[in-house]
């Protein structure tokens, strides 16, 4: 045996050496996932729990779903479903009436009476005790819908007279308040529309606004 | 037995001693880094 390696060993180490070769070929240079570089992520296995806890916490929230309003509960913030001009509103009525049915179905264990009520009721109460008729005025001017009428009653401006009578100071004042609805003001020509509304000339405001709800 | 059969044997010996040396090289622990080129 010992004569056969001494004699043999440049074979046996050319064995081992294609053994390598072959290991090496299978295990590392043929991976799919060939995995060089040196940046780390706070999220890879090893990283410092610290830092992977605080990814973790600053990371976006998962979607979570409210839970269903109950009478004993704050009041919920109810979008009024406005009368809808063309498709604008749509969305709003629609969610307003699924809040309503899934609020009806919570509490029909309670009170069977409950169940009669119907997604047609939402038009009942808004948030803080704003009247939806409010809203629902203002939801006349094109461009304003549900979301927009409830931020313009917290602003105060509940009535389409209110705006007829604005001018560029109160736009520039009112515009900033309205965040995401910036801009809408001029651009949708309120204060023409609510001029030509207040004013009945609902001719002229069709001819140049669109129909009238 | 035959000197060849036993020179065979012996390099199929040395040959899985290779292969294991690689695998333990190799194959045990995949790295944790992530190659940005190749994300690119």
């Amino acid at each position: 045996m010992n004569t056969l390696v001494a004699e043999y060993w440049i074979w046996l180490v050319v064995a081992l050496i294609i053994g390598l070769i072959v290991a090496w070929y299978v295990f590392h240079a043929s991976r799919k996932t060939n995995v060089t570089g040196t940046s780390r992520d706070v999220l890879d296995d090893g990283a410092d729990r610290a830092e992977r806890n605080r990814a973790l916490i600053d990371s976006a929230p998962a979607a979570t779903r409210d839970p269903a309003p109950n009478a004993a509960a704050e009041p919920e913030t109810i979008v009024p479903v406005a009368a809808p001009t063309g498709l604008g509103g749509t969305g709003a009525a629609v969610a307003a009436a699924a809040d309503e049915a899934e609020y009806t179905h919570a509490k029909e264990a309670d009170t069977p009476a409950e169940t009669e009520r119907t997604a047609t009721t939402t038009t009942e109460t808004v948030s803080s005790g704003v009247p939806s008729d409010d809203a629902n005025e203002l939801t006349r001017l094109k461009g304003v819908g549900p979301k927009l009428a409830l931020r313009l009653n917290e602003l105060g401006i509940t009535s389409i007279a209110q705006i007829a009578e604005w001018d560029d100071v109160d736009i520039d004042r009112i515009d900033p308040e309205l965040g995401r609805f910036q801009g809408r003001i001029r651009r949708d020509a309120w204060v023409e529309q609510a001029r030509l509304l207040t004013s009945g000339e609902t001719g002229a405001y069709q001819d140049k606004f669109g129909r009238l709800d | 037995m035959p000197i060849w059969f036993e020179v065979v044997a012996m390099m199929l010996v040395a040959y899985a001693v290779g292969l294991l040396i690689g695998w333990s090289i190799w194959g045990r622990a995949p790295s944790t880094e992530i190659s940005e080129e190749d994300e690119q």
